[in-house]
This record gives structure tokens, sequence and C-alpha cells, in this order.
């Protein structure tokens, strides 16, 4: 029986069995009747609910369709505008799957390889590839989609593409995976067969020009070798009438006029190759801790003569224990020429003021003030411009116009910095930033390197030398010092014939000799157990020769540079044999 | 010895006596005054229309001078599987070791729900404060709100269950028993404590969703304006068709379905009110703004089954035997369904439940209960069942 049914028979006491009277039985009934009612109810709402709830997704339904058509327009509006924009580009872009199979390609892209879209469109990719990188470039593909993972995304590379017609091309391109699963790739792809000509054109003018610019270095070189070497004997044989007895004041004076335009020439060839050593980047620094004091007190030194000829005083205040970090030979050639031109364009009686001092950071200022005429501010730049003189060139005072301009850029191969200030009728001060050495402990004084020693025996000196006026030029020396004795050979190999035979104190040797050079020579020498002892010192006008062969297994003593400066020759000379005599003596205290 | 064990034994166990009185047969049985203590509840549910019942409510009172009093009104009271109006029907619950305590507050306004719920959480909470029971006047009150501050003090530490009460199918005028008279405006909350109570529940609806996902467009509260942006009115009567005519009451027959991401699942919410001049529809808890609903819909066997689904997934690991109290809630919404089919739902719940329980109840206007995750909420259109033993 039915729960309910059972429910209403118990409400009236009722069962199967217990049958109904009228009351009950009209009761029941009515209660059966309310239950069926109930029920019809129930359904009528569930049939009503069925029917407005088919209504409204018959309603939304439509609502939907038009969503959806509204949609689609925007997505194909959308659609048409990044394809309008994909085909405008100037770049090409090809999509592919994760199989390689190209899904799209644009107009540039088209132009690029030289096919057509219907051409391309469901190929693989590596169509567009070198024949040899295609098997590469599929397991690649296959092995990123694995891994989802790629060190060539989102960065353009270089490589080689193929046009239709076969032409390899060099390309430009940038892959990027796109899609949640990484479905594909897309590839940005330019075609850089102009830029590369261009790149080449470029490298093939630099290549050019310095091809060039070695050439003119070259041609510098072997110029000032050339002019160097009738220079060497004007200069020398000018200096002799300085010794020579009997010549006449004005003859001397003649003399003396040779010897300062020679001089100016030597200055000039000299400034000159420097510029053009610079210039090609050929100077090496050779960076040491420098005591100030010992450097001022090797330029003032030098400077002491100039500056007595024009009744000027230098003076040169410094914090104690100050050092630079330099090239000795470089820092003195820049503050040689800055008290070289305040003594120059000072008043005669005038001053002279060298500075140190630390600056912040860590460089050194040092300043070189003169109480000379002083420069216009709106001429300074001008200073430091090669044979720029300021008009000075027609005054009486000497320059080649090119001292401020090798300084400034000896100034900045060092990572220092130059100025000036300068008050017309007042005077200029140069001033110079040089790195500083932080750690100056225990540095060595420089001028304590020459000390002549007193010789005893008369040393002999073998010159060989294929030039007739240097060699008549070192034996007139010889005429008025008496300290050594002169032997001469004129080319290599009699040179070391004599060696043996004599077995001289010290070979002087010049480099350009005619079928062996000085180089070769040495090395001979070197090879023979009674004469390899024997010191060789080079003269040359080609000073960076000897440099550059440093590295070679022997070396010169020491070279010289022509011309020959007579006094700057003896000092070598006596240098020399006095070190030779003490490391002669050394061993022999060994033994 | 045994005898003395089994005597021990029980003497550990609450003493549950169910009672129902009804205008035309009286008492079934005169409740037992040797019960009344300190530490007994007498909890019933009445006839909306008190008046009938009053005097009896009030002997009651005087019988029982030392024992806690709560009760509301109904719109159908529930004794054991049986279904009756203008009746009260009584469980009277002495317990052994645990505590109980009843505590209540009043308010004047919706708004202050909220605050109702924190205040008397506060009073209930002491450290072994096991569970709570809440009986809430049904029509100012905002069940979300209360249930909302009762949660922000007792966390999900306190099992809290209970029901809104009712006025028949009239939603006008619902009433507590505190304190010995009728109080409006008053929710009424009682505090079990002590290791050895048990305290379970049960809650189920059985609804289907109806129709597609609409979204609230407008609503304050728990009052709804827009569904869709079309007036939530004109929506209901659309699908009521002539019972529109019913409303609100017919309005129970479509409750509406909160749909949450969460893992507690769809609230449901039933109508308690109209309002024809704002084209409104107010609901027993909140609608917010922004959140996507369905209607819901039933057949008699849906609502059937979900009310014995909710007596079987009751946990009884920890009842060990004794005296058993299924307090049932279910919801106006159900009865006006389910017609004279009402008392299938009772007889199926009592089929589930363990053979010695015994269960009183009412049709309520809204049923307080644990979700899954164990925050209590406001639910409607359920049969909740509360069940309470004592170890």
């Amino acid at each position: 029986m039915d729960r309910l049914l059972e429910r209403q028979f118990k409400k009236l006491g009722l069962s199967e069995n217990v049958l109904p009277n009228e009351t009950n039985w009209k009761r029941l009934i009515e209660l059966v009747s309310d239950s069926y009612q109930d029920s019809d109810k129930d359904r009528q709402r569930l049939e009503h609910s069925i029917e407005v709830n088919s209504q409204e997704m018959q309603e939304l339904n439509e609502q939907l369709k038009i969503k959806v058509k509204n949609r689609v327009a925007e997505l194909s509006q959308a659609h048409n505008k990044h394809k309008a924009v994909l085909e405008s580009l100037a770049d090409g872009v090809v999509t592919i799957n994760r199989s390689g199979v190209i899904e799209t390609i644009n107009e540039a892209a088209e132009k690029i390889f030289g096919y057509k879209r219907e051409e391309v469109v469901g190929q693989n990719v590596s169509l567009l590839m070198p024949k040899e990188d295609r098997n590469e470039h599929d397991t690649y593909v296959a092995e990123t989609s694995m891994k989802g993972k790629s060190k060539i995304f989102h960065r353009f590379r270089e490589l080689l593409g193929r046009r239709k017609n076969g032409e390899l091309f060099p390309i430009e391109i940038n892959v990027t995976p796109f899609g949640n699963n990484r479905d594909g790739f897309v590839g940005i792809i330019r075609d850089i067969t102009a830029r590369r000509q261009h790149e080449n054109e470029l490298l093939q003018a630099k290549e050019d020009a310095e091809s060039g610019s070695r050439a003119k270095s070259k041609f510098l070189a072997s110029m000032s070798h050339e002019l160097r070497t009738p220079l060497n004997a004007i200069l020398g044989f000018s200096e002799l009438f300085e010794y020579s007895p009997g010549l006449s004041d004005k003859l001397k004076q003649n003399a003396k006029e040779i010897q300062s335009a020679g001089n100016h020439l030597l200055q000039l060839i000299n400034e000159i190759l420097d510029m053009s050593r610079i210039e090609s980047g050929s100077i090496e620094l050779s960076c040491e801790a420098i005591l100030v004091t010992d450097l001022f007190e090797e330029c003032l030194m030098l400077s002491k003569s100039q500056a007595a000829k024009k009744n000027i005083t230098i003076d040169f205040t410094c914090e104690d224990d100050l050092a630079l970090n330099s090239d000795y030979t470089k820092v003195k050639q820049i503050l040689l020429n800055l008290i070289s031109n305040a003594i120059k364009y000072n008043i005669t009686g005038g001053n002279v003021f060298c500075r140190c001092q630390k600056e912040s950071g860590e460089f050194l200022l040092i300043e070189v003030e003169d109480t000379g005429k002083g420069v216009d501010d709106s001429r300074i730049a001008e200073l430091f411009e090669p044979f720029n003189r300021l008009g000075e060139e027609n005054n009486t005072v000497e320059g080649t116009g090119l001292g401020l301009t090798i300084t400034k850029k000896l100034v900045q191969l060092m990572g220092g910095k130059i100025g000036v200030k300068s008050q017309i009728d007042k005077g200029s001060c140069f001033w110079i930033l040089l790195p500083r050495e932080k750690t100056h402990q225990n540095i060595e004084s420089n001028l304590s390197r020459s000390k002549i020693a007193e010789t005893e025996v008369k040393p002999t000196i073998l010159y060989i030398e294929d030039n007739p006026s240097n060699r008549r030029l070192v034996s007139q020396i010889s005429e008025h010092d008496n300290s050594y004795n002169f032997i001469f050979s004129n080319d290599a190999e009699s040179g070391i014939e004599r060696m043996l035979e004599i077995k001289p104190d010290l070979v002087l040797m010049d480099i350009d000799l005619p079928r062996m050079d000085g180089f070769e020579a040495l090395s001979r020498i070197k090879k023979m157990e009674s004469i390899k002892h024997i010191p060789v010192v080079a003269i040359t006008a080609d000073i960076e020769r000897i440099r550059s062969q440093k590295n070679d297994r022997y070396e010169f003593e020491m070279s010289i540079a022509k011309p020959i400066c007579i006094p700057s020759l003896l000092q070598s000379i006596s240098d020399v044999i006095n070190d030779n005599k003490m490391s002669v003596q050394f061993d022999d205290a060994d033994l | 010895m045994d005898i003395i064990f089994e005597f021990l034994d029980r003497k550990k166990y609450v003493i549950l006596r169910t009672y129902l009185y009804s205008v035309e047969n009286d008492w079934n049985s005169i409740p037992d005054q040797s019960l009344n203590s300190n530490n007994t509840l007498l909890i019933f549910f009445g006839a909306a229309d008190g008046r009938i019942i009053e005097s009896e409510l009030k002997n009651l009172q005087r019988n029982f001078p030392d024992s806690l009093m709560v009760g509301c009104s109904t719109a159908g009271e529930i004794f054991n599987e049986g279904l009756y109006d203008d009746s009260i029907s009584l469980a009277i619950l002495k317990f052994e070791s645990s505590q109980i305590r009843l505590v209540s507050t009043k308010i004047d306004e919706t708004h202050e729900s909220r605050n109702a719920g924190i205040k008397l959480a506060k009073e209930l909470l002491k450290d072994d404060l096991k569970a709570a029971f809440i009986l809430s006047e049904g029509l100012l009150v905002n069940g979300s709100d209360l249930v909302t501050g009762l949660n922000q003090v007792l966390e999900r530490k306190v099992t809290i269950t209970g029901g809104l009460a009712a006025d028949g199918d009239r939603f006008e005028n619902t009433w507590v028993w505190n304190q010995g008279q009728f109080t409006s405006g008053v929710i009424a909350a009682i505090g079990f404590y002590g290791k050895n109570l048990g305290f379970s529940h049960g809650s189920r609806g059985g609804w289907k969703l109806l129709g597609p996902d609409r979204e609230v467009t407008a609503s304050v509260d728990n009052v709804l304006f827009e569904l869709d942006g079309k007036p939530a009115l004109e929506l209901y009567k659309k699908h009521l068709g002539e019972l529109k005519d019913d409303l609100p009451a017919s309005g129970l027959l479509f409750p509406l379905a909160i749909r949450s991401e969460r893992e507690d699942g769809d609230i449901v919410r039933t109508i308690l009110a109209v309002d024809e001049s704002e084209q409104s529809i107010t609901f027993a808890g909140n609608v917010p703004k922004g959140s996507c609903v369905r209607l819901m819909r039933a057949s008699f066997d849906h609502l059937v089954d979900g009310a014995m689904s909710a007596a079987s997934g009751i946990n009884f690991s920890e009842y060990k035997g004794g005296d058993l109290l299924s307090l049932a809630i279910s919801c106006i919404g159900r009865r006006l369904l389910l017609g004279q089919r009402t008392e299938d739902e009772l007889e199926v719940v009592m089929q589930e439940l363990p053979e010695n329980c015994q269960q009183i109840g009412f049709y309520s206007y809204g049923e307080i209960s644990p979700l899954a995750s164990g925050r209590c909420d406001l639910h409607n259109q359920t049969m909740t069942l509360t069940l309470i033993w004592e170890n």
C-alpha cells in the first residue's frame, strides 16, 4: 500500500481488515481526493515551470545567437586588422605547427624567400633552409615541442635561409612559441643580405684605413731614419768645432748656428715621430712607481741652463713622499715640455713655480706656472692644436708647435687630464692630473742610476759602421777625449774578425749594415765562446726596431739613438764599461 | 555485580521524555515533574497562535520551576513521525553530567542581527562549550547576519544548529518563549557544556536546479531587486503562473540557489516576503549582489530523499547508547510542497535514526547548521536534524 494511503487509513483508524463507517468513508474520500489534487497541482506546477523554462531557454538561445553573431563579426574585424598589420610588415612572419609544418606566411616572407603562399603552406619549414640544416631542424622542433623549453626563443639569431631559386642568403630570425600548450612557433625573419654587404664594405674600408695608417707610420719611421743619418753627421761635425783649437770665434759662432738649426730640425723630426707613434697607438707605457721629488730634481737639472739664459728662477714645492704610477720617460717628457714652455714664454728674470699635491680620488695634481704674458681665454683651446703657436712663430722663440699636442696625448694615454688657467700679463698655469701610486714604500731613487766609476786602464772600443761620416765623427771624438782607444770596421764580418783578434772592452754596432745586419752579427758573437762576454751597444736611427727585438734570444747591452749626441755617447760608454767591470770582478770573486 | 555496573553506567545518561499536547486531545501523558532540576531543559515547539496554548505553557513553567524552558512558534509541530498543528511538541531533558545555559537577546531592527549573534556567543563562551542550539524569531532577524556574528566568536570549534521561528504560511508574527512569556524580536541560545555531551547533526534539501544561471544585479542584504537586470518578482510570478496570487507562500516552491565555488557547495535561500511597490523579494538570508543564482525545483520524491539522506548522513560514532533526542527542523517550503505527503519525510527520517530515538521538531522559516567545512551557516528549504545524547 502507498505510504500516504496507509497513513490516511491509519488516521481514520482503518486498515485492510477494518472497514470505514459512513463518516470515515466520507473523510477518507476527502483525504484521498485532496492528495490527488495535490499531485495534480504538483504536476501542473512542474509542467508550467517546464513551459516557462523552455520559453526562457529559447529566448536565451536567441540572445546567445545574436551575441555569437556579433562576436564573430568583432573577431573577424580584429582578424582583418591583424592580418593587415601582418601583411604590411617589412619583416617576414612565418608560423609553423608543432611538427614544423608551415601554417601561415606573410607577404614580406613570400618576397624574401621567393615562394607563393600556396607553395609553402602545408610544407615543412625546412624548405626555407639550407639542405644540410634540415635534419637538425626537424629534431630540434620535435625536442622543443616535448620539453617546451629552448634557449633560442625570444632573441634574434643569424642563420642562412634558402630562396626558391636555391640561393642561400643571410637572415636574422626570432622564434617565439605561441598557444598555451606551445601549439606552434612564430618566426620573425629579416633578410640581412644588404646589411651584410654594407658591413663588409665598412670592414674593408676600415682595413684600408688601417693599412694606410700603417703605411704612413712606416713611411714616417723610415723617413726619420733617412733624415737623421745625414743630420747625425751635420750635428756631430758642427759640435766638433767647439773642441777645435785655433778656430775663429766667428766660425765657432757659425758652427753654433748650424748646431742650433740642426737641433731644431732633430726635435721636429722626433716630435713628428712621437705624434705618428701616438696616433698609430704603437706607444706602450711601462708603468712603475716614481717619486715626484726625484722626477722634478732631474727635470729641473735638465732645465737649469735654459732657465739661466733668461735669468729665470724655478721654485718647486711638493708634499712629502708623493709618488706617481706612470712611465718614467714619458712623464719626464711631459714635465720637461711644460717647464721648457714656462721658460721660453716667460719674461726675462721671471719665475717658474712647480707644485705637486694630492688631488681627491686617485690622482696627483702637478702645476707649472709662469710669469709670462698669458693666453687669452678664448684661445686656450688652440694651445693644444698641432702646429698652432698662437702667433709665436713670428717671434724669436724657437718651437715646433707640437710640444703641447704631444703632451696632451701622452697625458691622456696615461689616463690623466691636462688643462691651463691663464691671465693676460700675469702668466699661465698648466696643470696635469696623473694617477697616484698608493703603495710608495721603498721606492728606489732613480737618480742613483748613473754614476761614473773611475777607469784605470784605457779601454778599447770597436765601432762597426758602414757610414764613413759617422766613423769619422767618432774617430774625431777620440782625438779630444783620451779615455778610450777607438778602432773601426765597416761591416759585420770584418768586425767579428777584429773582435776575435783584439778582444775589445766594448763594441759599438750599427744595425743597418750591408750583407749581415747588427742583429745577426750579435747572435754570431754570442755563440763564440771567446768573445760572447764582450758588451755590444747598438747605434741606430731606429730605436723602435731594437725595442721590438727585445724578446729575441740575444739582447744588446744598450741602444743609442742616432744622430749621436757626443756627451750622451760618452756617458753610455762609461756606464757599460763600468757595469761590465763590476760583473767581471764579481765572477772572479766567485772563482 | 553486573546490575550495579549497569546502574552506574545508566546514571551517566541523560533522561529524556517527549510529550505531545493538542487542543483537541490534551497531553498524550502528563509531563513528569520529578524531572525538574536546575540541570533540566524543557524545549518545545508550539502553535503560531500562542493564545491557544498559553495556559499550558504557563503551567509547565510553574511545574518545572528550576528548569530552563525555551520554545518557539512554528509552521507545523513535529512529534516523532507525525505532523501537527495547534499543538505543543515538548522534550524534557534532564542531564546527568553535562551543563546547560540559556541566554537571550532582543533586537528592534534587522541590522542589529550580527551584533546580536556576537553578544549571544560571548555570553555562552566558556572553555568546555561543546555546542549551541539557537531559536530565533523568524521575520525581523537576518539569519545570515546572526550566524556571521555567532561564527565570529565561536569559530569552528563549537557546533551550532537551530532554526528560525515560523508563523504558519502567513509570515506575519513569530514568537520565542523566553523567561516564562511570549516575546517578539528575541533570539534565544542554549549552550551545552561538558565532555560527556553528545551532539551531532545532518542537513539536506533535495532540491534540483532549474533553468539558467542568473546574476544578482541589484540587492541589499537579504532583499533582492533584480536578476539579470530584470525585476526578480516578475520572474517569480512568471514561474508561479496561477500560484502567483498565493505569494509569498507560493514563492517557497521555487527557492534560489546561490552558487558557490567553495567546497561547501550551493546555499539555498527561500522567500520570506514580497514588496509589490518595490518589486522586491525578501529572503531568509543574504543574496549578495554579483553572485550567481539559479532557481530550484523539487518533486515529492526529491524532498523525501533529501530528508532521508540528512538522517543517514549523521555521525553516530560517539553515540554509546542511552536516551537520544532528535530535534527536526524542516522548512515551511517543504511542507507547502509536500502537502499531505509531509509526514513521508518525517517517517523516512525516523526509519533512518536509531530505534530508541525520540523526535520533536517544527517547520521553520530557516535552519542553522554547519556546512561541510565546519563553518556554520543559515539554510533554507532543508531538513536539518540535531541529535543530543549524553555518554
